[in-house]
């Protein structure tokens, strides 16, 4: 199976995905715009910066593990640590994030289940949050489902 | 993106080596760094503002107490940002040029680039660097309190050493004078 930017990942240093990046079944819940064929909803920052490169993305060190980092999706493990994270860094966070928050990272909550041959996925971290590297020509519009709204 | 009233420098005075972030998300939000020069010296980069081509940061240097005093809650980052006189505000376009670098007065700063005066360290949304510095700190805390107890101990067994050879050359006078 290919990677969806298999051929970005070649031009890394690092291995991209991580090695430690394992396929498995799992729900998953992301923040997306509400209308779920939005392009920006199932699109990696590496992807939404190639085509929208302004604001410039936010890096203050150039390392190849960030690039890979920026070429995975965000996930949470569950409906609440999504909510929490989210909030998080809107009410809690740099003024940038907070005002933001609506633009840059969602309106709302979706869920869908990953399967082992949709990509690998890192281990959920405190937060619930994990990295997901798809393979290439998956349509997860068709396979999430908005469950909350985040803006009220 | 705000204009800042400081005075425009070429360099930070620092030579700044990344450790890591403490927070993340697609993308640092507050970043650590050292001086490569003075590697006890501990700087932070905390994303504040950004327009078409840059991305702004405030740079902060805390001490390992105040550190200490982060992790554990007692103070809030704003707080530990305020103690300083003055901090750099660091303009970076997306390939790592310094755009602009400003020093600037505290009191010069404007409010929206504080932490909120509520947010201290939440451990469960804190990246695992955060707590890798945490229990580092606390490690050679806990170090330097046992060294010192440990040389508190030595100096009075040795206080008691001189006591008793004293005490021992005495009975060994009386000995030889009955």
């Amino acid at each position: 199976m290919r990677y969806h930017y298999q051929n970005d990942y070649e031009k890394l240093a690092v291995d991209c995905p991580p090695k430690s990046y394992k396929p498995k079944k799992i729900l998953a819940f992301r923040w997306v715009f509400e209308n779920l064929s939005d392009e920006r909803n199932f699109q990696s920052q590496y992807e939404k910066h190639m085509k929208n490169p302004k604001p410039p993305k936010r890096y203050n060190d150039m390392g190849d593990s960030d690039k890979c980092e920026a070429m995975a999706l965000s996930m949470f493990d569950t409906l609440e640590n999504a909510r929490k994270r989210f909030f998080f860094l809107k009410n809690e966070q740099p003024l940038p994030m907070n005002e933001n928050a609506f633009r840059f990272l969602g309106t709302h909550i979706a869920r869908g289940e990953i399967i082992e041959t949709d990509g690998v996925n890192q281990d959920s971290d405190r937060k619930g949050h994990f990295n997901h590297h798809p393979f290439e020509d998956l349509d997860y519009k068709t396979r999430f489902q908005i469950v909350e709204a985040l803006k009220i | 993106m705000n204009k800042i009233k400081g005075i425009s420098i070429p360099h930070l005075g620092f030579d700044p080596l990344k450790q890591g972030d403490f927070l993340y998300h697609e993308g640092p939000l507050l970043s650590h760094f050292i001086d490569r020069n003075n590697p006890s010296d501990n700087y932070f980069y905390r994303w504040v503002d950004f327009d078409d081509t840059v991305n702004r940061w405030l740079i902060f240097r805390l001490s390992e107490e105040d550190l200490l005093l982060f992790f554990n809650a007692k103070d809030t980052l704003r707080d530990l940002i305020k103690q300083n006189a003055f901090i750099h505000i660091l303009d970076l376009d997306k390939d790592l040029n310094k755009i602009q670098i400003l020093l600037v007065s505290i009191n010069d700063l404007p409010n929206e680039y504080l932490p909120s005066q509520t947010a201290l360290f939440d451990e469960e949304q804190y990246e695992n660097h955060a707590l890798f510095v945490r229990n580092n700190l606390l490690n050679k805390k806990n170090e330097k309190a046992f060294y010192s107890l440990l040389s508190e101990e030595i100096a009075q067994l040795k206080e008691q050493q001189t006591k008793t050879y004293s005490l021992l050359q005495t009975l060994s006078g009386l000995r030889l004078n009955p």
